[in-house]
């Protein structure tokens, strides 16, 4: 114990976890080394199924009955961790170590108090009287700035907001002062702008409470933003680990390379926001190839890949250590896209200017029903959850509107009105010369065809009981537009389109990954020829290197059949290059609206503004404005009066009175060029000289 | 929570007007076999009719319905013209039906040989005078005679001149007498009021009966639950937090066992065992010497029961609590480093108690039907009983007022059941 | 037709899916011995008993003996044939007794109402069907009187069609009614809700309200003892508890997106209901019946045991228990030979449900 620089505060070595199962046992996490020191945070990245979050449970001994460590060792604070029994586990565990996991919800017991589940850290491991306990409580909530601490002590976890709950259980695992603080994806389920505040947040306390942090997340933009270091993970194995500026910069492993290419970016131009997949899918734990791992999805594998295993070895002098007998030959940036790879063609075709798709003040209200006896017998006024409000716009033919919002915004139900699954509540929408504010029980035949959707969610897209063929078969038949006789060809062409072949034709869907689940509800939409196809966040649940695959192929979908297409999205990264013109929604109101590049660049809405600050941008060297949204999204039963931003808007401060306009006025649409409009008081000159929310400086030749 | 009670309401009355027409409906007494029954196989139609007429059973069902939901005095008053009152004969203890005079006397009638019209005038003792015969007699649009009135067994009747006859039962056998009444309305103020006509099967108030054996069964269900959910929720709670354990496996299977062995299995078991080899308890739970029952008439009843309810209860509450350990906030609870007993006690327990308390709740409704058994293996004598030997008579309203309380007992039940569920999870109380 | 074809198996499909799963879990495989051993029991008893079941060949209430391995009961009769031959009833076969043709007529008009009634129901939640629905609905209505009134008119009343049986006892039967029923119910209330959903489920509510002995027992008192009434009852009483599983199933399966994509397509309710949300709620659904036949054979020996179940001649356990009872203490092989048949059926049953359960919900992870 002579240093604490020197002694990690964790240390995995050669770390083998597996897992008993019926006939024999499956290694999850095998050769697995690393250390995190104090003050240091500790990025483990990787795709789902890659073994991050059991090298987390490992440390906690927290792997469930049929779970163990297998080989190596786990060294905290100089002790192994590794055979020591359960009750020494756990003193350990309640006085050093604290742990945060995604869903906050489920993290906080339903029915005990937050004040009751956070003094019992302090109350049942040291000999700290209950008041005492409150008030550091209280002053650690007010630390990790949760409004109105003390009251939220009394409460419920469900009666305050996602955000709130994830200050709480960070707030909690800080009470002990831990050594090792482990976060599992604490961000993951929040949105975007509250994940932002979060990210902050973690990064002030680990600076303030000098706390070493491993934190596991897939996602690069995350890592680039509060890692120091970072290992990432693939099939079970640490394929590379170095400082996050070295791995960005220049990463080693044709893994790496391909994340870094396949992550949305929102760097300064549209080009850069092209992205690209890694062909193929990360191998299951019992089906792992015998030499490296990456060699059956790589680009550069050569048999000594495919026969022998590459061991972690340092390359030059950089701290930067990687599995890969190739790393010194490799030169990332003179990598092109393999044939196996679609690139979407971003040379715009000419986009008929005829509008295929026409909104004019539409809206969605759903009734609220209260909890009163006076509510049950109808004698209250009746109540609404406003969902959509005025949407007004035009779709051109052909074109793609990318439409994006945090949870509540109203993207959801917008789309579910267009497409029938809700009936408006008010205003006007033609597809065409028909009607579509109406559900789908009045609409002909021949119009519901013309509109189909993708759904956001691989494993309930399809139904389970169904083959691929007969599913996608389904709509062809119902509508008749392929004769009877003809179905199973035409599906088996549809299947060649999405890339699968045509021996999909009889699979069941467990027989089939995230990624190709959704290239079957692709083609399941397109199997009617749709004129219009709405998409619902059909890449948010998929790994980041099936993401972008499946982007392209809706983008070379779209060319060959002359698709308009509507894409939801809860942030700006992803439909950049993908769209044409591009809505903001907020609280159930489009804020503003254009051509896509128009949207990143000045002037914004200062909602987009917000927006495009929070994004986590997988570039460490990239300069983001710091921008943040105060308090919670208010209910869309009672909006704000006026611009329903102006509670929390950051800019209102530039209009005189401190914006009193804001909370009288609703404000008018404001057009920039090119059909770029703005739902705003700021005048659009004035909005124009923002500055850039983010900046990448010119890389130095290496 | 308003809104949660107000539906509650509602739906048990809609539940209970459902449950009334279904089970009128279902027994109505359409081929008369309950007529065999109560006259004998070797009755005359002849008999057999003037019985149906005696009990009404020849009006249309509706009419029959609302009679027994509301009852039909109202409806025999404005017939008669006057009010009418029910006094208990301190003789027998039965209610009887009364013409209120007005003027301090109550009436029931009956006609004489000579056509006349006889005033029954009851006296303090329940016994009644007759008076000298009357020429009551109304005369309708057709000019034919007629009289509404109350006959002396306490029922509404209609005579005319026609000289109609009845049938009735005696110690000795049939008898028919003369001078009867042509119509009857057997009097009753009807389920809702408290009064659901008098037993074919007993010739008691209906009302009375269910009563009395309602409370009786009502402190057999009461000891059969303190004893079943205690036990229950501790074998369930240990059960789960030894999930796939040996422990676990013993409580499961036993309670699987108890669950899968009717009533009358283990019933019987337990008397072989209990009463009959060891001597311990009766066999039977009746009140044979008069003295009244005792606990230990109450051991096997409670007993049986227990056997076949534990199990269930056990097995909702083992898993409930399985689930609830392998929930998110149980792992956050021991990764905090709590002591195993506080993780059980504090984070899982009440968790774990809220499903398994609406399943309870809704099992009272098997608890009950159990009892049906129960009672009936141990001559207990309770609303079970009571439902079983109606329903082997035929006794249609006598088994649709018990099994009505039942239906009551089980709504209820359910609303305690929604009610304790909602005091134990915060996120219905407090939203 | 080609797709039509492809589609009809999955159902099945499903079904073998899951019947495969037993031989993985322990205590499926336990619960079908049992089970089974019982089914071979009755289907032997078809064919052979040591004796003859019926017939009292031995002297009243003795123990084991020669020819009568598990003695004898109150009238002398073979103890172990009349357990074998009780099972026919519940599992084996059911007894149509001997009835008019205008009996007939009436049971066709009404099970032919019932039948429209549950095809029309989720027509007439639908807005694009309903007046289809409610016509098909008032005309189910008329099934019955028509029926009646033929049969009276032309003497088709005095006809007898003399007693008979079908495959498959009173159990099994009972619980396929109450499955048919139970399912599209609870697919209604939970697919559409709303105030379908409220009725519907109010409805069952008044069913689910009985204690379960006392509503076979007003069912009997009702209609009279026999195979067709035990059926009816366990139909009617065992209905409200397969739909509120079928709607729970539905209300979680309707939130999937496979179902959205079927709406978008305009599938009309029936496509929806049993095709798109049926085939994936089976599995739990098949599990609850075993439990309820199950509860069928627990509920039969009950009401055996009161007297109250199915009619002679056949042996019905319960009833076996009943006759019994009074020597107990002198022949209590003639008490517990029968009482564990009915113990180890259900367990058995009960065991083959919970494997099973085990099974699917690991199979879905």
């Amino acid at each position: 114990m002579s240093n604490t620089n020197e002694q990690p505060v964790l240390k995995c070595e050669n770390l083998a976890i597996a897992y008993k199962v019926r006939g024999g046992e499956i290694e999850a996490v095998q050769n697995v080394s690393f250390e995190i020191h104090k003050g240091e945070t500790y990025g483990i990245v990787g795709e789902s199924g890659c073994g991050k979050s059991t090298c987390a449970w490992a440390v906690v001994n927290f792997l469930g009955s049929n779970g163990y460590v297998k080989r190596g060792n786990i060294f905290f604070q100089g002790q192994d961790l590794v055979g020591k029994d359960g009750e020494e586990l756990r003193k350990l565990r309640g006085n050093n170590i604290a742990m945060v996991y995604q869903d906050p919800m489920q993290a906080l017991n339903p029915s005990m108090t937050i004040g009751d589940q956070m003094r019992e850290v302090l109350t049942v491991h040291q000999s700290i009287s209950e008041e005492e306990a409150t008030q550091r409580c209280i002053e650690m909530l007010e630390r990790v700035y949760m409004p109105d601490s003390a009251n939220v002590l009394k409460r419920f976890p469900h009666q305050i907001s996602g955000g709130q709950q994830q200050r709480v259980v960070i707030a909690t695992a800080l009470l002990i002062n831990p050594s090792l603080l482990i976060m599992d994806e604490p961000t993951t389920a929040l949105d975007v702008t509250v994940e932002a505040a979060v990210l902050d947040l973690i990064d002030e306390l680990r600076r303030e409470f000098d706390t070493a942090i491993m934190y596991i997340t897939h996602n690069l933009g995350v890592v680039a933003r509060v890692c120091d270091k970072v290992g990432v993970m693939y099939a079970g194995e640490m394929v590379e680990r170095g400082t996050v500026k070295d791995i960005f910069k220049n990463p080693q492993h044709p893994y790496t390379q391909g994340l870094i290419r396949a992550v949305p970016k929102l760097g300064a131009n549209k080009e850069g926001s092209i992205l690209y997949p890694i062909p193929g899918r990360v191998p299951a734990p019992n089906a792992r190839p015998s030499g490296c791992m990456f060699a059956p999805r790589c680009d550069y594998a050569t048999d000594q890949c495919r026969s022998d295993h590459p061991e972690l070895r340092p390359i030059g002098d950089s701290d930067v250590v990687v599995r890969c007998h190739l790393a010194e030959e490799i030169d990332a940036s003179a990598w092109v896209p393999g044939d196996n790879i679609d690139v979407p063609d971003l040379t715009k075709r000419n986009l008929d200017t005829e509008p295929i798709l026409v909104l004019d003040k539409l809206q969605k209200y759903y009734d609220v029903r209260g909890s009163s006896i006076r509510d049950a017998l109808g004698l209250t006024k009746k109540r609404y959850v406003k969902a959509v409000e005025g949407a007004t716009f035009k779709v051109p033919k052909g074109s793609t509107l990318g439409i994006v919002g945090e949870s509540g915004s109203g993207k959801s139900t917008l789309i579910k009105t267009i497409i029938g699954l809700e009936k408006a509540t008010n205003g006007e929408a033609k597809f065409l010369s028909f009607d579509v504010t109406t559900d789908l029980s009045e609409r002909e035949p021949g119009l519901i065809q013309e509109l189909q959707m993708v759904f956001q969610n691989p494993d309930s897209t399809m139904n389970p009981s169904y083959t691929v063929g007969q599913q996608i078969g389904r709509p062809m038949e119902r509508f008749g537009t392929v004769p009877k006789s003809e179905i199973r060809g035409e599906v088996i062409k549809l299947l060649q389109q999405m890339r699968l072949g045509e021996n999909y034709y009889d699979r069941l869907p467990r027989q089939l990954s995230g990624g190709e689940k959704q290239r079957v509800g692709i083609a399941r939409a397109l199997a009617s020829r749709p004129d219009v196809v709405l998409c619902d966040e059909p890449v948010s649940a998929l790994d980041v290197s099936v993401q972008a695959a499946i982007l392209n192929l809706l983008l070379n979908v779209q060319d060959e059949y002359k698709t308009t297409m509507l894409f939801i999205a809860h942030d700006l990264s992803v439909v950049r290059f993908f769209s044409d013109n591009i809505a903001v929604m907020y609280l159930g109101e489009v804020m503003e609206i254009g051509p896509s590049e128009s949207i990143y660049a000045p002037p914004y809405h200062p909602y987009t503004e917000a927006l495009l600050s929070a994004v986590p941008v997988p570039d460490p060297t990239a300069v983001q404005k710091h921008i943040r949204l105060e308090g919670d999204i208010p209910s869309a039963i009672n909006p704000p009066s006026g611009c329903r931003f102006h509670t929390r808007c950051p800019r209102r401060n530039l209009l005189p009175d401190n914006g009193k306009i804001c909370e009288e006025k609703i404000p008018t649409w404001q057009e920039d060029a090119d059909g770029h409009k703005i739902l705003c008081h700021i005048p659009v000159e004035e909005l124009a000289t923002f500055d850039p929310v983010i900046y990448v400086p010119e890389k130095e030749e290496a | 929570m308003g809104r949660f009670l107000f539906r509650s309401v509602v739906s048990i009355m809609v539940t209970m007007v459902l449950v009334s027409i279904l089970l009128f409906v279902l027994l109505d007494p359409r081929d008369g076999e309950v007529l065999v029954k109560i006259l004998g196989i070797e009755s005359t139609p002849e008999q057999r009719e003037s019985l149906a007429n005696q009990l009404a059973l020849d009006t249309p069902i509706m009419q029959r319905y609302v009679d027994w939901v509301i009852g039909n005095d109202w409806r025999a008053e404005r017939l008669i013209g006057k009010d009418l009152a029910i006094i208990t004969d301190p003789r027998t203890g039965d209610q009887i039906w009364y013409v209120d005079d007005g003027d301090g006397r109550f009436l029931q009638y009956e006609v004489d040989e000579n056509q006349m019209i006889v005033p029954l005038v009851r006296q303090e003792d329940g016994s009644y005078a007759k008076e000298e015969g009357l020429d009551l007699w109304q005369t309708d649009e057709n000019g034919e005679k007629f009289f509404w009135g109350v006959d002396g067994k306490g029922r509404g009747a209609l005579w005319d001149q026609s000289g109609a006859t009845e049938f009735v039962t005696t110690q000795t056998g049939w008898q028919e007498l003369a001078g009867a009444p042509v119509d009857y309305i057997p009097l009753r103020k009807g389920v809702l009021r408290g009064d659901a006509g008098l037993s074919w099967r007993t010739g008691r108030s209906i009302f009375n009966s269910v009563t009395e054996r309602a409370s009786r069964t009502f402190i057999l269900a009461g000891l059969a639950f303190v004893v079943v959910m205690p036990l229950a929720l501790v074998f369930g709670i240990i059960a789960g937090i030894n999930e796939g354990r040996p422990l676990d496996r013993i409580i499961s299977i036993v309670g699987l066992i108890g669950t899968s062995s009717p009533e009358f299995v283990s019933g019987l078991i337990m008397i072989f065992v209990f009463a009959l080899t060891w001597k311990l308890f009766p066999t039977q739970s009746a009140d044979l010497t008069g003295q009244g029952l005792q606990p230990k008439h109450y051991v096997l009843p409670v007993l049986t029961l227990t056997a076949v309810e534990l199990g269930y209860v056990v097995r909702m509450t083992r898993a409930s609590m399985v689930d609830v350990m392998k929930a998110p906030y149980i792992r956050t609870a021991i990764i905090k480093g709590m002591p195993y007993r506080r993780v059980v006690f504090r984070h899982a327990l009440r968790n774990a108690l809220m499903a398994p308390i609406t399943i309870i709740m809704l099992h009272i409704n098997y608890l009950v039907g159990g009892i049906v058994v129960v009672e009936a293996i141990f001559a207990y004598p309770g609303l079970g009983d009571y439902i079983f030997e109606s329903a082997i008579f035929g006794d249609v309203y006598a088994l649709a007022a018990a099994a009505m309380v039942t239906v009551i007992v089980a709504v209820l039940t359910r609303l305690f059941g929604d009610l304790a569920y909602t005091l134990l999870n915060p996120r219905i109380r407090f939203s | 037709m080609a797709t039509e074809k492809s589609k009809a198996p999955t159902v099945w499909s499903n079904v073998r899916n899951y019947m495969s799963l037993v031989a993985d879990s322990r205590i499926a495989t336990i619960g079908l011995a049992m089970v089974s051993f019982w089914l071979v029991m009755g289907l032997l008893s078809f064919v052979w008993t040591p004796q003859d079941p019926n017939a009292s060949i031995g002297i009243p209430n003795r123990g084991p003996q020669e020819g009568l391995i598990l003695g004898t009961d109150r009238i002398g009769r073979d103890t172990l044939s009349r357990t074998m031959a009780g099972t026919q009833v519940i599992l084996m076969k059911t007894r149509v007794p001997e009835l008019s043709v205008g009996s007939y007529m009436f049971g066709a008009a009404a099970f032919a109402a019932v039948v429209l009634v549950l095809i029309a129901l989720p027509w007439a939640s639908d807005k694009r069907t309903r007046r289809k629905g409610i016509l098909w609905l008032i005309a189910a209505m008329f099934f019955i009187p028509i029926a009646n009134a033929i049969s009276g008119a032309t003497g088709l009343n005095d006809i007898m069609i003399p007693k008979y049986s079908i495959p498959m006892g009173v159990a099994i039967w009972g619980v396929l009614g109450s499955l048919t029923l139970g399912s599209t119910l609870g697919l209604i209330a939970g697919y559409r809700g709303g105030n379908w959903d409220q009725v519907i489920m109010q409805i069952l509510d008044a069913l689910i309200a009985f204690p379960r002995i006392v509503l076979y027992l007003v069912v009997i008192t009702a209609l009279g003892q026999g195979d067709l009434v035990m059926i009816f009852a366990i139909a009617v009483t065992g209905a409200p508890g397969v739909a509120r599983l079928a709607r729970s199933q539905a209300l979680e399966i309707k939130q999937r997106d496979y179902i959205r994509a079927a709406e978008t397509r305009g599938e009309s309710i029936w496509y929806v209901m049993f095709r798109e949300i049926l085939p994936n709620a089976i599995g739990p659904l098949l599990v609850d019946a075993m439990l309820r036949v199950g509860y069928a054979v627990f509920t039969i020996g009950t009401l055996g045991f009161l007297g109250r179940g199915l009619p002679p001649p056949e042996p019905d356990w319960g009833n076996m228990i009943n006759l019994a009872r009074p020597s107990f203490a002198q022949a209590p092989l003639a008490v517990l030979v029968p009482a564990f048949a009915i113990v180890t059926l259900v367990v058995g049953l009960n065991l083959f449900a919970d494997g099973l359960n085990e099974e699917i919900t690991r199979y879905q992870k």
